[in-house]
């Protein structure tokens, strides 16, 4: 079993990572730095540094040391030429003062035309791996789970927690990150008990263990996003017990960086769970007593151990050679650690000579889940509780957490900010971005004082490890230079997820398509050839290819349009007439059955929300329909005026139950008298009359309206009888080469009539008054929504008022949007333009301001002179529609 | 990412299956003068805080919920049919 | 593996009347039965039974004059059926809800499902979906694509009984 490393083979062996298996076969520089190309090695071993970032078979910036090596595996380094090893890029480093802090807000601004090019030689000096950009995003899986407890870390606290919280008969989830629990810890104590609690849990039928899955996020609801091979996953629980531990402090010396350095429990890692030495002479620096033991595991594995360095109150008595009560305050080195320089409490410093530096700093909790719970049913166990925790400690803390989790938590409360913990004067701040104390210094005396400023200004904290070894830091070094207002440049900075970066398909995980909402026509049109566009939520029909043709055939032959998509309501109750007189301006309880009449909507400001048609059945129901778009919030909106009056009546929308076809032209009453036997002459079913009539076999509530200025029917039917419908109406007409339209002939047959669009003629200020539909308002009924509104703006004569025009023959139709002048002085805008075929001249709509607004009255529209008209320019009468 | 949960008949249902009606305000007054008029088409409260609001459930149940919720943290203080006491959050 | 269908023309009858009205209906046999609210109640019955159901409801609503609504929504509602082991992680792929669970007589409830407004009977190992006839195309998309996950298969209906029900109408808790 090998992977392909750069060329050659690298030999692996069961457990290992990439890491540790580049590690045994000799590999020590595993990146470059981001911008000084500084030589880079393991160190945290934990998926928390950025030290580590390789290619995996083509995938770039993969954590080494939490990839698990499989056979045959293309591994490459990343950001550097011409190798990692050789890195001729360094040079970099030696010219510091050519990158100061900030550098790309200081660099290349003069002259203009330098920067594009240092750009290109930046983007390709700095940062991390190339992606492909031809590859294909993968389809990743998404999936939804309802836990009612999740612990995240299946460490001591976390295990226990799960054991305590399935106790209740709670059905537990556990996530963790690394690929079993306990996989990455040596053997010892807190490896045994590690693997003690996973077998129980293992038993336990209520506990359910996901390896392999990092909790990236934590939001409201509560929701966690769990990341997992070729999979997102959203789980949300009752309650959630965070134990996901914490991590020694990244300690900041001058060579702190350096290959050969490493943390603690990194260097344990590798030597205890890996079996490779990360080093021939070490010296450990243990601050805490579990990092004694990690000591005690590299001498195990072979490592000599020259010297342990203790903070007081450690004991490392019989570790390694010899032990100094002290610190260390350097690393020793040029391409890797060859000493360590120990500065004992009484002052006296010495360099112990040493190819492996693992430094057991403080253990500081991971903070990033913790502080993205604020406010819900959360609760804190183990490391990630009290940092540092003996295990029965953290076993305690876990099984009390689980309890109450089981039990239903409170809801968790960040701790105020502690006062960050001194930190080093030299060395790397951030590893990430390759900051150093020093180029933080220089931001803060640049006046970037606070952390948050500072964040933003050296990108310390936004990179690969966002802020995991280096945002306390950052608070430290601000706090030391600002001391007298700590509390302002030491707040801790924003945490927000991902807490572990995350790829863009990942992030578009069960993210596919747009919506499209179908009338049960859809198909037959787009095998017609059909272009469509949005109208609304709905993909509708523009036209079949020649609209010029469609308008033809609808003006003086027949045409069909499929208005399916209008949204359809059959209201009924006992108090349906009084819930129609007050959600409509004009009048509803005169209608008889048979008859209908336009009604306009509108909201309680008096302005137009919409516009359709009310249909007075037999038997006391009513059938209304509003615009394409309207149907699913005019539903609600009914439904609040329903409750808000206390009226009983329903509400029903059947707009997707019935299709809907419009048969309109000259031929129209031919047409669908070969296809029924009921009379629909001119005095059996007149104008602005609906009847139930029988067409092609299918019950049909026919309407006649005029909304393209033509005898039209209006034919509601069972969606399930569509296609036939549709089928048989283009069948009938082949006599008068019938013509299916779409929205762009629509929209001009309608212009010609003087109609209006609500929305697009419209706007939010628009009053029936604005567009001279006094007539569709009845003041003197006792109440409607609106009224008072209406009343009041009846006081005042309206700014503007959208009036029709048209131009004379032989001049262009002007783009909608265009603006309306008179003399010099802007007077409007307009908002529907077309030419029309029938009068040969463009026509149109717009606002005008109302002194202006008079028929006959000229405007000039883009510069070219237009003439507002009155009524509709075709058919003023309206003859045609009333054939 | 707003997130908090509504209950129905059908159980507590995740707020994306709601559209928002916005804060519960009282009927305008029939002799209201203009200033009360306007006030009541035009301006809203916008609390940062304790707010009574309704809810349309869209996606499911087709009826509408009043609850009341702190804008602020999005806890929802009274579900649908619960009472919510003055300074009780 | 769980199998996908769609019952094309499943009768769906909405009745809508006062709680107490609808509290007395008898559930037509041959039908499942959906409590939206308590002015509103929905019976679903085998393909080409539409009209039967809503002579029959319209009889025992018919001394309620216009308290009392029948609507017939059979056109306007998909009926898809998620049948077999795993049909809960072909849901699970489609709402971040959480399924009620079943112990056999079908639980009726409504919610988002592949983004849109569905109501759903949920029993062991099915999961119906009614969702708007005017998304047809996105749902049959979204839960080929979830189920794609789970090596689903699409088949026919069954001819007999599609809706499962045995020759009895199942009462909906």
């Amino acid at each position: 079993m090998s992977i392909q490393f750069e060329g050659r083979e690298v030999p692996i062996q069961p457990g290992d990572t990439l890491a540790s298996a580049l590690y045994r076969d000799g590999v020590r520089v595993f990146s470059r730095s981001f911008k000084y190309h500084r030589p880079r090695g393991l160190y945290c071993l934990s998926g928390d540094c950025p030290n580590c970032l390789v290619t995996v078979d083509g995938e770039v910036n993969v954590r080494a040391c939490m990839c698990k090596a499989e056979d045959g595996m293309e591994v490459s380094r990343q950001n550097a030429w011409p190798s990692v090893d050789k890195d001729a890029l360094n040079i970099i480093d030696k010219g510091h003062f050519l990158m100061p802090v900030g550098f790309y807000y200081k660099a290349g601004i003069k002259p203009k035309f330098a920067w594009p090019m240092a750009e290109g030689v930046i983007r390709r000096v700095a940062g991390l791996g190339f992606s492909d950009k031809t590859d294909t995003p993968r389809d990743i899986d998404r999936i939804n789970r309802h836990p009612d407890v999740l612990v995240i870390g299946a460490g001591v606290a976390g295990l226990s927690a799960a054991l305590a919280a399935a106790t209740g008969g709670r059905r537990v989830m556990v996530i963790d990150e690394q690929a079993a629990p306990g996989d990455r810890v040596a053997q010892g104590p807190t490896r045994q008990q590690i693997d003690q609690l996973a077998g129980q849990a293992a038993q336990n039928p209520g506990i359910e263990i996901l390896s392999g899955t990092a909790a990236i996020g934590i939001y409201e609801g509560p929701m966690v996003l769990a990341l997992r091979k070729d999979q997102v996953m959203h789980i949300h629980p009752q309650a959630i017990v965070i134990a996901s531990g914490g991590m020694e402090i990244h300690r900041i010396f001058p060579g702190n960086d350096l290959p050969g350095v490493f943390m603690a429990r990194g260097a344990a890692r590798l030597a205890g769970a890996h079996g490779v030495k990360p080093g021939d002479v070490a010296v450990v620096w243990a601050e805490t007593q579990e990092a004694v033991e990690h000591a005690r595991t590299l001498q195990a594995a072979g490592v000599r151990v020259a010297c342990v360095v203790t903070a007081p109150g450690v004991d490392a008595q019989g570790v390694g050679e010899r032990q100094v009560e002290g610190e260390v305050v350097e690393a020793k080195g040029k391409k890797k650690v060859q000493g360590a320089v120990v500065r004992s409490a009484g002052g006296a410093t010495e360099e112990v000579a040493c190819d492996l530096l693992a430094v057991g700093a403080e253990i500081q909790q991971n903070m990033h889940l913790p502080r993205l719970a604020y406010d819900l049913p959360c609760v804190l166990a183990g490391d990630a509780a009290l940092p540092g925790s003996a295990l029965d400690v953290a076993a305690q803390s876990g099984t009390q957490a689980g309890e109450a989790a089981a039990q239903g938590l409170p809801l968790y409360v960040n701790p105020p900010a502690s006062e960050p913990r001194p930190c080093g004067t030299a060395g790397y701040v951030c590893l990430c971005e390759d900051v150093s104390v020093a180029e933080v210094e220089q931001a803060i005396d640049e006046g970037f004082e606070s952390a948050e400023l500072l964040k933003r200004y050296t990108t310390v904290t936004m990179g690969p490890c966002q802020g995991r070894l280096c945002a306390d830091q950052l608070r430290a070094i601000a706090h030391r230079k600002t001391p007298a207002e700590a509390a302002r440049v030491a707040a801790p900075t924003t945490l927000r997820p991902p807490v572990r970066p995350i790829k863009m398909e990942e992030a578009a995980a069960g993210a596919r398509h747009h919506i499209e909402r179908h009338t049960p026509l859809h198909q037959k049109h787009l095998e017609m050839g059909a272009s469509t566009l949005w109208a609304g939520p709905w993909k509708r029909i523009f036209s079949y290819g020649d609209m010029q043709a469609e308008y033809e055939a609808v003006r003086h032959r027949v045409g069909v349009i499929d208005v399916g998509t209008l949204g359809k309501f059959l209201l009924a109750g006992p108090d349906v007439v009084e819930f129609l007189e007050r959600i409509y301006p004009m009048r509803v309880a005169d209608l008889e059955p048979g008859r209908l009449r336009y009604g306009l909507m509108l909201e309680e400001g008096g302005v137009i929300i919409d516009d359709g048609t009310v249909c007075a059945l037999e038997g006391g129901a009513f059938y209304c329909t509003v615009t394409t778009s309207g149907a699913e919030r005019l539903e609600s909106w009914m439904l609040d005026w329903k409750e808000a009056w206390g009226l009983d009546v329903f509400v029903v929308n059947q707009t997707a139950s019935l299709a809907a076809v419009n048969v309109a032209g000259p031929h129209a009453r031919d047409l669908l008298e070969k296809l029924t036997d009921d009379p629909i002459d001119k005095e059996a079913f007149p104008y602005l009359r609906h009847r139930r009539i029988t067409v092609n076999g299918v019950s049909c509530l026919a309407i006649r309206l005029g909304f393209v200025g033509e005898l039209a029917y209006e034919l509601h039917f069972p969606a399930a009888h569509a296609v036939e419908m549709w089928d048989a109406i283009l069948e009938a007409g082949r006599e008068w080469d019938i013509r299916p339209f779409g929205l762009d002939a629509q929209r001009l047959l309608r212009l010609e009539k003087g109609h209006i669009i609500i929305s697009q003629d419209t706007d939010f200020e628009t009053t029936p008054w604005k567009v001279s539909m006094d007539w569709a308002v009845k003041l003197d009924k006792p109440e409607f929504v609106g009224k008072a509104a209406l009343i009041r703006a009846q006081r005042r004569t309206p700014r503007e008022m959208l009036v029709p025009w048209k131009m004379e023959p032989g001049m262009a139709a002007p783009p909608e949007g265009s603006t309306v002048t008179i003399g010099v002085g802007l007077a409007g805008r307009v908002t529907s333009s077309k030419m029309s075929y029938v009068l040969g001249h463009p026509v149109g709509l717009a606002w005008v301001t109302s002194e202006h607004a008079k028929e006959g009255g000229t405007i000039t529209i883009g510069g070219a002179p237009a003439t507002i008209g009155g009524h509709a320019f075709y058919d003023p009468e309206g003859v045609k529609l009333r054939a | 990412m707003s997130h908090f949960h509504i209950k129905t008949p059908f159980g507590y249902r995740p707020v994306s299956e709601f559209s928002y009606g916005g804060e519960v305000r009282p009927p305008l007054s029939p002799d209201a003068t203009d200033e009360e008029a306007i006030a009541h088409l035009w301006l809203r409260t916008n609390a940062a805080g304790v707010q009574r609001e309704r809810w349309f459930h869209s996606s499911g149940t087709r009826r509408w919920y009043t609850i009341v919720r702190d804008t602020r943290t999005n806890i929802v203080l009274a579900q649908p049919g619960e009472t919510y006491e003055e300074g009780s959050a | 593996m769980p199998d996908l269908f769609e019952v094309k023309g499943a009768a769906k009858i909405r009745c809508f009347g006062k709680e107490a009205v609808l509290d007395g209906l008898s559930q037509p046999a041959g039908t499942l039965m959906g409590r939206i609210a308590p002015d509103e109640v929905i019976f679903v019955g085998q393909p080409g039974t539409a009209e039967a159901l809503v002579e029959e409801l319209q009889g025992q609503l018919a001394g309620e004059g216009n308290a009392a609504l029948v609507v017939d929504h059979t056109d306007g509602w998909t009926f898809f059926s998620l049948v077999g082991e795993g049909v809960e992680e072909v849901f699970a792929r489609e709402a971040n809800w959480k399924l009620p669970e079943s112990t056999g007589a079908p639980v009726f409830t409504v919610g988002k499902v592949c983004h849109v407004a569905g109501k759903l009977f949920i029993r062991p190992n099915r999961i119906d979906i009614m969702t708007g006839g005017e998304v047809r195309a996105h749902v049959h998309e979204s839960l080929l694509h979830a189920g794609h996950k789970v090596g689903m298969h699409e088949v026919a209906a069954p001819a007999v009984d599609p809706i499962g029900i045995g020759a009895e109408g199942v009462a909906v808790s």
